[in-house]
């Protein structure tokens, strides 16, 4: 169950994917993921989908394991769909007493699914192909344009560096933990729903105890290594555009630009 | 009843790029009441094992046999083989999570669906066995004692569920020296009067010497050796090149008999080993 949890993990490959750099990544995926929301044409989906298909083969990444990442996430997907397509007025197409199906429901609900599967699909072959100090050294200095005005640039990223580094590290424990009260005879897959929260207590209270403690620790090492924030700190790989994200930068306009223009068809 | 594993391999992650094996074709045999040490250096396996033998983890292929109950790679409801095979995992004390400690002793025997009564009673006893007394700290909070008490409640909290089999996983692992002894010391004292199958890992070889009958060795998902105590030890340059090393008294008796003394084995006890330097000595 917690295997199926991809969202910000490292696939550490060789790949055109992997050796871009974070920033080309990061500008990418947020542009794709504004082209997502302003998509509504058929055509313009399925070239979408060519692109997401596209660079999962260019980034090595085993398709099951994405697919695997889909289905931490069902719940959500299921919900947002069924809520579109039973809530939505307009003429109806399928109609059984109080329930009732219409076309534009049909349409929006499709839309939001293919959306939402595009959107963790998208954002999560960023964080699979970046590994988190690359991540948060393209988020720094991508956000550094900010600093002027007083933003903390560096402490931002640093924290989401260490959310993201300390996912696994959560879910091990997590893992560990369920592993040692169901050792006890804890159960945590069966009965009504308010028994199955119930049932999470012996989880959550040792997670929370244990992430506290954990952080403090952190702080105390952080502190002991003199660590006083980004000012005068230099880094050992810096980071530089090559050839291929120029390249990476053109094909990506030209594609963009391309599903944009398909809307206007 | 007994522990049988027949050519159990597991591996993780199976199909991607982090696929690795944590066994590998391990077959074994643990007869009732035995008490067993398992060595190996990290990540050979030892945890690995220990969690098959309780069911939370399911072997790839191979299946085995605990207290009368069959687990091979299929799903199955585990909570019967859980009643009677109790783990202590690494550090335990992670795991405490209730108001209080008397609370938090009886959430095994809770989930056995047992009365309130017989809870109670059981809290009590393993309170006992592992040597907290009962008045003054069933209503404490497990988070405000030391680490050393933190343990022994943690290890209660599993033996109240009266185990048959009891696993402990590197069970003194960052306790003081004293800590250490005198939980070695209940450990041994449970063996014999509950006559409870234990099964031990641990790093230091003394630990393991004093408390087992049988030593299994670990290395890489498997079994490198299987021997009662006594012999364990004899190969030195075995264990060196398994990356372990042997209790500082058959090291000690290694040596002098590679020095021509007229020793006939490296004892693993102390008391034994001076036995035989004593006699050894009388001879010449």
């Amino acid at each position: 169950m917690l295997r199926d949890i991809t969202v910000g993990q490292y696939y550490p490959a060789d790949s055109l994917l992997h050796r871009l750099d974070p920033r080309t990544k990061l500008i990418a995926t947020m542009v794709f993921i504004i082209i997502i929301f302003m998509v509504k044409t058929p055509l313009q989906y399925a070239a979408l989908g060519l692109f997401v298909l596209l660079s999962i083969y260019l980034s090595k990444v085993p398709v099951r394991y994405m697919i695997r990442g889909l289905r931490s996430i069902l719940f959500i997907l299921i919900f947002a769909f069924v809520i579109n397509l039973f809530f939505t007025p307009g003429t109806p197409i399928f109609q059984l007493w109080r329930i009732r199906i219409t076309y534009e429901g049909l349409r929006l609900a499709s839309m939001m699914l293919i959306r939402l599967v595009f959107l963790i699909m998208g954002t999560s072959l960023m964080t699979l192909t970046s590994s988190p100090i690359q991540l948060t050294d393209g988020i720094e200095k991508l956000l550094s344009v900010f600093k002027r005005v007083g933003f903390p640039a560096h402490e931002v990223a640093m924290m989401m560096s260490i959310a993201l580094r300390f996912i696994p590290t959560l879910l091990e424990e997590t893992d560990k933990i369920m592993k040692a009260q169901m050792a006890r005879g804890a159960d945590f897959e069966s009965g009504r729903l308010l028994k199955r929260a119930k049932a999470l207590v012996p989880l959550l209270v040792p997670l929370f105890i244990a992430s506290f403690k954990r952080a403090d620790d952190l702080a105390s090492a952080m502190e002991a290594r003199c660590y006083r924030g980004g000012k005068g700190r230099t880094r050992l790989h810096e980071l530089r555009y090559a050839k291929r994200d120029v390249v990476v930068f053109l094909v990506l306009i030209v594609y963009f630009g391309g599903v944009f223009l398909l809307g206007r068809l | 009843m007994s522990i049988t594993l027949k050519n159990i391999s597991h591996e993780y992650n199976p199909g991607t790029t982090f696929a690795t094996f944590g066994l590998k074709d391990v077959s074994l045999h643990i007869a009732d009441g035995e008490a067993v040490g398992i060595i190996g250096p990290t990540g050979s396996g030892k945890s690995t094992l220990l969690q098959h033998i309780n069911g939370l983890l399911r072997p790839t292929s191979g299946e085995l046999e605990v207290e009368g109950i069959r687990i091979t790679s299929e799903k199955q409801n585990l909570s019967e083989l859980r009643k009677n095979v109790g783990l202590v995992f690494q550090y335990p004390e992670y795991q405490l999570f209730e108001e209080t400690i008397a609370k938090d002793i009886a959430f095994g025997p809770l989930n056995l669906g047992l009365a309130q009564e017989e809870v109670d009673q059981r809290v009590k006893e393993a309170m006992d066995l592992i040597g907290l007394d009962y008045e003054s700290l069933k209503d404490r909070s497990p988070f405000e004692i030391s680490g050393g008490q933190k343990r022994r409640v943690a290890i209660a909290g599993v033996l109240a569920m009266n185990p048959s089999v009891l696993m402990l996983d590197e069970p003194t692992a960052g306790l003081d020296p004293l800590g250490r002894s005198q939980l070695l010391e209940t450990l041994r004292t449970l063996h014999k009067t509950k006559k409870i199958t234990l099964i031990i890992i641990s790093h230091s070889m003394e630990e393991i010497a004093s408390i087992s009958q049988r030593i299994i060795l670990m290395k890489n998902g498997e079994i490198r050796m299987d021997k009662p105590v006594e012999e364990a030890f004899e190969d030195v340059e075995f264990f060196e090149e398994c990356g372990m090393d042997v209790p500082v008294i058959s090291r000690v008796m290694y040596e002098l008999r590679k020095a021509g003394k007229p020793l006939s084995r490296n004892y693993a006890s102390v008391e034994e080993a001076r036995e035989a330097i004593l006699q050894a000595v009388r001879h010449a």
